[in-house]
Parts: C-alpha cells; structure tokens; sequence
C-alpha cells in the first residue's frame, strides 16, 4: 500500500483538476457565477490538501502509513463530493433552474434571509432537499408547473441557514 | 429535508472531526518519530493539535459516559461528537469500556502536559480511535452516495 499511495494521490489530483477545468468554462447564466467561484474556491482547496500530501516527505513511512490512507480517503471523498452534487448542478443548469433559481432569489429578498440565495437545481429525485454545505436546493422536474409545492422552496431554505 | 439532504448532514459532521483528527495525529506521530517532516512543522502549531486532541477526546468521553448531558458538555468543549461514532465504540468496547474511558483519559492528560514523548500505547489508541472514526465516516459516505 506504501507504495502504491503515491500513484493513488496523483491520480486524485488530476481527478480535482479536471473538475476545476470544467468550473473554468465561460458561465453562461450571470446568477451562476459568484456560486462557480465558490465551488471553484472548494476544489482549489481540496486540491491544496491533496498536492500537500503528495509532497509529504514522510509519504510511504510505516510508521505514518495509516494517516496518510486516511488522508487520501477523506480527499478522495471531498472530490467525489463535489462531483456527484454541486458540478452538475452547475454543468447541467438551464432554464427550469434559472426559473427556480431566481424565484428564490426573489423569495430571499421579500424575507430578508442573511445569506446568499442558494442554487436549485430541477432534477431531484427525491421530491425538495437541500445541501447546505453546498448552498443547494433540489426540486422535482416538473415542479414549475405547480404551485403548492413551492412553499418546500422557503422550507429548505429554513435548512441551510439552520445548518449554516 | 429529504433523507439524502440528512445523510449528507451525517457525513459532514463525521468527516469533519475525522479530517481534524488525521491531521492532528499525523502532526504530533512525525513529532513522535522524529520523521523528516517533523523538520517543518511549528512547534505551538503542534502544541495545539495535542491540546485539540485532548478535548476530542475529553468530549468523546463525556459522550461516552454521559450520554444525556453530552450535548451539552460537548457544545462547552466546542466539540461535536457524532452518535454514531459514539455507539460504534459502545459496540467495539462491550466488556472493555471502563478500561477504554480510562485510558482516552490517560491520553488526553499526557497531551495536555505537553509532555515530550508520549508512550508507545498513548499511539496505538490514538490510531483505534482514528480507526473507528474511519470507519464511521466511511459508512455515512458510502450511505450518502448510494441514495
């Protein structure tokens, strides 16, 4: 295992990299990018934890062998993090989430709410949730459609300034 | 919120005090072993790990014994311990767990003393605890991308 983690720790650098490079990209909706950033600003310094643990001069010392797995696994859980919630939210944002987005917007303003309006995305598959870690809400595809759901919309934004 | 919103709550709070934790640990073992690496790091810097540790540990004891009031106890310490973690180790010590509180104690002091050189056994729990730490986070992880 000692000497297999290096080559582990590089791969996982260029797996966060590679997310970096797709934050890099021209953002086409203007409400997207202060989020972009933000995000941006998690990968760099996840990837921060991962290039200092490559250049760890006691990497692949017995004695530390165990840290320095555990190190790795919980980077590598950072960056399948961010793959697998806020990088599509933001790869695959379009017009039902602009919709949404800027309803909450709106919503934020009228009720003074002290923080930025999150990002919502329109392909939950699990009815409204939130994650507040990364300032996002989920809703249900078709949910612009309809009105009585909306209030879950206030409700989950009751979640992440409780978790905030 | 939905499970997945819960879950992803879980993970965090978990993984939070593993990452805390491994960093510590790794800082105050190169200490330990007088490894290169110990060459650049800042002796208050590790200081403070060693006295971050303690009162993990502290917390994690109280959380232990006391279940009712450790919320409370853990929020004086500005330690969050998570349930989980604190039943697994319930789990693991069946039988042994007056001797384990005893020694989380017995570590938490030599770290507090700053003494220099902490006993061999000091380590191996410091790595058991980081172990069931481990195991925990992984767990929540795993939950939380399998929804």
């Amino acid at each position: 295992m000692n000497r297999l983690l290096p080559g582990f720790v590089g791969d996982l650098h260029k797996r966060c990299r590679s997310i970096q490079q797709m934050l890099e990209s021209p953002v086409t909706y203007p409400e997207l990018s202060g989020y972009v950033a933000a995000i941006y600003a998690e990968a760099e310094r996840v990837r921060r934890g991962i290039q200092r643990l490559a250049e760890d001069p006691d990497l692949g010392t017995p004695e530390v062998a165990s840290d320095h797995l555990r190190t790795y696994k919980q980077l590598a859980e950072q960056v399948y993090i961010l793959e697998a919630f806020p990088l599509p939210a933001i790869t695959r944002y379009g017009e039902k989430d602009r919709y949404f987005t800027r309803l909450v917007q709106k919503l934020a303003s009228h009720v003074g709410y002290p923080l930025p309006p999150p990002i919502v995305t329109a392909f939950s598959s699990e009815y409204y949730q939130s994650y507040p870690a990364f300032n996002l809400v989920e809703v249900p595809t078709g949910e612009d459609a309809f009105l009585l759901g909306l209030a879950d919309l206030g409700h989950e934004l009751g979640h992440i300034l409780y978790r905030t | 919120m939905a499970d997945t919103g819960l879950l992803a709550h879980e993970y965090e709070q978990s993984a939070q005090m593993a990452r805390e934790f491994t960093q510590a640990v790794l800082a105050i073992k190169k200490q330990h072993y007088k490894l290169p690496g110990a060459a650049s790091l800042d002796t208050q810097e590790v200081a403070a790990w060693r006295r971050r540790i303690a009162e993990l540990l502290l917390a994690l004891r109280d959380a232990l014994t006391q279940k009712g009031v450790a919320q409370g106890l853990a929020e004086k310490r500005q330690v969050v311990v998570p349930y989980p973690l604190v039943n697994r180790i319930e789990r693991n010590k069946r039988g042994v767990l007056p001797r384990f509180l005893e020694d989380i104690e017995r570590v938490a002091v030599h770290l507090r003393l700053d003494a220099p050189a902490l006993a061999e056994r000091d380590i191996g729990l410091l790595d058991e605890i980081g172990q069931m730490l481990d195991a925990e986070t992984s767990a929540a992880f795993r939950k939380l991308m399998r929804r």
